[in-house]
């Protein structure tokens, strides 16, 4: 659906991490994804919007919207988020940290946006906790009042990774809510896309790529938490690998036309790197 | 209970076939044996996330690879297999790069390359020669690998995966295992040239090489250059605002930066004067502007366009593709009259990175570097104490450096481009005083070095003095990934300022590095000149105190050590001489006479006259045969002194001084002198010889070369 450019162009090599809202106007949804470029050992990354009117077919934008300012020669923008509060875009986007670069833990940083085509970068919001943590992963959500952040880091410094909860009320300053290590498997599970729970009595739901269960192939699955930090298992969706050399990796999710639209982000088990985005639909709304 | 679900999974990247417009099928078709070209791309690139290697540590691992492939497959009906397919080209053309890389081990692999597989029953049938001509080399960091730690990188030429059933025009593009591959299918024979026009021009700055390409069917172009991007555009001079009006180039003011690649196309001429082009892209790293492409709409034969230089040193290779309207996807053009599908820019026949001609040129002769090594430092004139180089590769001679011409830093007239003779050392000199100047250049003919002046920004700074800074300081890679600079060669900064009680100084001792600043207090040479009667011309003599210290500034010491430059007093003398203080040391006879400024022989004022090493214009000397003998300390009283003063304590000696003929000892200006025989005042017979021959430089280096020989010491080339 989306897939890298001919070389020479900004998006030439991988183009992920995608953020999907229906729009108010003509084109119905729009998107923002990371797009990367890649020429021996020379990389860097972008954000690109693109519109679409029915959620398969998208026009994108030559150029892209947003590139990270003040960033070294090569990096790799990770992933990002975008969230609308009021009549403000919220963009928050990480950067992998780079131990030859003398850089060596994952930021996040913040942009921000009143028509989510022209930003102005805010600056580093975020670092993570260990070395060790060399890219954030992370997932965000405006509950009406306090703005969420997930993201995966070790944050008791010892081996295990968890799924990290903080809270911010302007997006800028975040506050550790707690964690939760998925019984010791959020090694092993995806980026989480976040949304609130369905059934009116609050909370959240996590749609993530579930790897735990070493019997089982991996797998699309909900996961529920009142507070947003401690998480249950919910309902298997379906398996995350699309053809042998296929697989979905992370994801963006809009309930809309009678059933659940996502649009993923797709790349070979072997070339992780190398993503492009697709899109598929579930009629009737997500479990 | 669950509703039903139903699920679509749709995505172009997996197998999906784009299908393209049909056209009729263009170009000449060989009646009925089908002919059909194949034209596609296998782009495999990776970038290694989160790696670790396989120690203990997990130490992190970078990762790359990318290997891009073209080919041009050409089929036809077997007339003697009816219903199957014969190949009776195939054509293959790659670059490969990977490396993979922690902390303590490496490996890197590089190749490039084209091969025409040649006739056969099937597209893929390889044989075992082929397979190792399409191998990209590796090379371990390590001398004697045992086992792998890190993620080896195995970058691969994969070959085309054909499916006859296309049908004409059509176009494919699917991914497996994260290998990318376009294919496209076009009935008869697509066949696309280009030329550039005039390789043969060296590049400067504003140079444009024209493009011409055509084809024998209507589609689309594309051009790309792979370019050096060396930090500047000289290897002593950055990218900045005065860059785009010296080399006419304002439509690129506040685009084009100093680490921007050295061969670009220009955006401002695709906007003015090509609309059939996209801009230039990228818009920005290391690759900025090194694509043009056709806009999606065009469908054309013949198109031109123009690739700009952006340094002196600018070096590339320029490749064209073609897509046709019918099949689309890019195949490489080939170079007109030939089969090769690169041009090099500039020409290189000895492929040293360097033009092989510099027509039009103004004194420049790039026959200078012909088949010479980019890294070689051979100058061999003059010989110098250092042995052979300057400090400046050959490619920095190439590349060459920003002078300066006339007075005013901030005027284009002011500075001009030369690139140096690699046979010939090179000395960097600014000063801000114009006199100075414009002697520093006249240095050259004293010491046969080549001299050039430049402004401050063309060293860096009065405080840096780096003459290859653009060289030396640059991100790795400036060509190929090789740093093309072994030393960081400075020049030397040359003030007019008060030194009181001396005409020139120099802060430090050659070779440049060492040297912080040379200093000519030209009013106090003046104000000798113009005090002494005997004397009428003042410039003799800043050029030679000039000479002088910047000889030091080069290494290079007195024709020897001893003159007496303080107080002294001369016992047992039969009268004093005028001049000289008249008085008594208790126990000795005769008249003790108070002098100072005595030139000792085989000092600092012997040797060759016309050397401007050799110290000038002393009040006293010591005649051949009789020289002075210390003492020791003795209480001076001088004859017209109160009876109750104090002796003054003062080094006493007996021997004998001569008033120093002045007027005989000219300023040295001849240049340095290749051995210790005196001349001049040094030459005259009896007790008219001054101060005799030189007595320095008797070590080993210069007893070989006859001693006292100051060329022979000369130091240019900087410390490794």
């Amino acid at each position: 659906m989306l897939a890298p450019r001919d070389r020479g162009t900004w998006d030439d090599y991988r183009v992920g991490s995608p953020v999907v809202m229906k729009d108010a106007a003509e084109s119905r949804y729009r998107m923002w994804f990371v797009g990367c470029r890649l020429a021996a050992d020379r990389h860097d990354c972008a954000v690109g919007h693109a519109t679409s009117a029915d959620g398969i077919a998208w026009t994108r934008a030559d150029s892209p919207v947003f590139v990270p300012p003040n960033m070294p020669a090569s990096y790799w923008l990770n992933a990002i988020t975008v969230v609308k509060a009021g009549d403000r875009y919220l963009l928050w986007y990480s950067i992998d940290g780079d131990s030859f670069g003398d850089r060596p833990r994952a930021t996040l940083h913040l942009a921000t946006s009143t028509d989510g085509t022209a930003w102005q970068e805010t600056g580093l919001v975020h670092t993570t906790m260990q070395d060790r943590s060399r890219a954030i992963r992370h997932a965000t959500h405006y509950d009406g009042k306090l703005f969420h952040l997930w993201y995966f880091d070790f944050p008791d410094s010892d081996h295990v990774e968890a799924l990290v909860h903080l809270t911010s009320p302007d997006g800028r300053v975040w506050t550790m809510a707690g964690s939760d290590t998925l019984d010791d498997g959020a090694a092993r599970v995806g980026r989480p896309f976040m949304t609130s729970a369905s059934d009116g009595r609050g909370g959240f739901r996590a749609l993530l790529v579930d790897r735990r269960n070493r019997g089982e192939r991996p797998s699309l699955r909900w996961l529920m938490s009142v507070d947003g930090t401690m998480w249950t298992d919910g309902p298997k969706e379906r398996e995350s690998l699309l053809a042998p050399d296929l697989a979905i990796v992370d994801l963006s999710a809009v309930d809309d036309a009678g059933g659940l639209w996502i649009w993923t982000t797709m790349a070979a088990p072997e070339k992780r790197s190398a993503e492009s985005i697709g899109v598929a639909f579930k009629k009737g709304s997500g479990s | 209970m669950r509703r039903r679900a139903v699920w679509a999974i749709a995505a172009i990247v997996s197998a999906a076939a784009i299908a393209a417009a049909h056209l009729s099928a263009q170009g000449p078709t060989p009646r009925g044996r089908n002919r059909r070209v194949w034209t596609g791309t296998i782009d495999d690139r990776e970038i290694g996330l989160g790696l670790t290697d396989e120690t203990p540590a997990r130490r992190p691992v970078r990762y790359f690879k990318d290997v891009d492939v073209s080919f041009r497959f050409v089929s036809e009906d077997d007339p003697n297999r009816p219903g199957f397919t014969r190949w009776t080209s195939r054509r293959l053309t790659w670059r490969g790069f990977a490396t993979s890389s922690s902390a303590i081990t490496g490996n890197d692999c590089v190749g490039s390359g084209s091969i025409d597989l040649g006739p056969s029953p099937s597209y893929s049938a390889t044989t075992s020669a082929q397979d190792a001509q399409m191998k990209i080399p590796c090379k371990s960091w390590d001398k004697v690998t045992n086992w792998a730690i890190i993620l080896l990188p195995h970058p691969t030429v994969h070959m085309p995966r054909i499916d006859t059933s296309m049908t004409n025009c059509e176009s494919r593009r699917w991914t497996v295992g994260g290998v990318r591959y376009t294919l496209a299918v076009a009935g008869g024979d697509a066949e696309a040239a280009f030329v550039v026009e005039n390789p043969e021009d060296a590049p400067k700055p504003g140079q444009r090489y024209r493009i011409r390409a055509k084809s024998n069917v209507a589609g689309r172009w594309k051009f790309t250059v792979d370019s050096s991007h060396f930090r500047g555009y000289a290897t002593n001079a950055d990218v900045d605002t005065a860059y785009f009006e010296l080399f006419a180039l304002p439509q690129l003011r506040g685009k084009y930066g100093t680490y921007d690649p050295d061969l670009v196309f220009d955006p401002a001429e695709v906007e003015y004067e090509r609309t059939e082009w996209k801009p230039p892209s990228r818009d920005s790293g290391a690759d900025k502007w090194s694509v043009l492409e056709s806009r999606d709409d065009t469908s054309l034969t013949r198109v031109e366009a123009a690739l700009t230089a952006m340094d002196f040193g600018a070096y590339g290779e320029l490749r064209a593709y073609f897509a046709p309207t019918c099949g689309g996807q890019w195949m490489p053009a080939t170079v007109e009259n030939t089969d090769a599908w690169t041009v090099k820019i500039p020409d290189d026949i000895d492929h040293n990175s360097m033009a092989d001609s510099c027509p039009g040129s103004t004194g420049d002769d790039c026959a200078w570097y012909r088949t010479l090594d980019r890294m070689a430092d051979g100058d061999y004139q003059p010989d110098s104490a250092d042995g052979r180089g300057d400090g400046l590769t050959a490619f920095e001679e190439y590349r060459g450096f920003m002078t300066q011409v006339g007075d005013n830093c901030d005027s284009a007239l002011a500075i001009k481009h030369v690139r140096t003779n690699p046979t010939t050392k090179d000395l960097f000199i600014h000063s801000p005083d114009p006199l100075l100047t414009i002697e520093s250049r006249r240095f050259t003919h004293r010491s046969e070095l080549d001299v050039w002046t430049v402004c401050p920004k063309y060293y860096q700074s009065n405080e840096s003095r780096a003459v290859n800074f653009t060289m030396w300081y640059a991100p790795a890679g400036g060509l190929e990934g090789e740093r093309l600079s072994y030393i960081l060669q400075h020049g030397l900064y040359v003030v007019n300022e008060d030194l009181p009680g001396l005409y020139g100084r120099t802060i430090g001792f050659g070779p440049p590095y060492f040297v912080d600043k040379v200093i000519i207090d030209v009013r106090a040479i003046e104000s000798m000149v113009f005090d002494d009667p005997r004397l009428f011309e003042v410039l003799p003599y800043i050029k030679r105190t000039l000479a002088h210290e910047l000889g030091h500034a080069l290494g290079i010491r007195h024709h020897g050590d001893g003159n007496i430059n303080r107080p002294i007093v001369l016992l047992n003398q039969p009268r004093c001489p005028r001049g000289t203080t008249e008085g008594t040391v208790e126990g000795t006879t005769g008249p003790a006479c108070k002098t100072e400024s005595i030139a000792v022989r085989g000092a600092q004022n012997s040797g060759d006259a016309r050397c401007p090493m050799k110290y000038i214009r002393w009040a006293w000397y010591v005649p051949p045969g009789n020289p002075l003998r210390s003492v020791g300390t003795v209480d001076f009283k001088p004859k017209d002194a109160h009876s109750w003063s104090r002796p003054q304590e003062l080094p006493g000696y007996i021997g004998r001084i001569m008033r120093y003929e002045i007027a005989l000892d000219k300023p040295g200006l001849v240049g340095f002198c290749t051995n210790a025989d005196g001349t001049g005042i040094n030459d005259l017979p009896a007790e008219r010889n001054h101060a005799g021959d030189a007595s320095a430089y008797t070590d080993d280096y210069n007893r070989q070369r006859g001693g006292g020989n100051c060329k022979a010491q000369l130091r240019i080339k900087d410390p490794e």
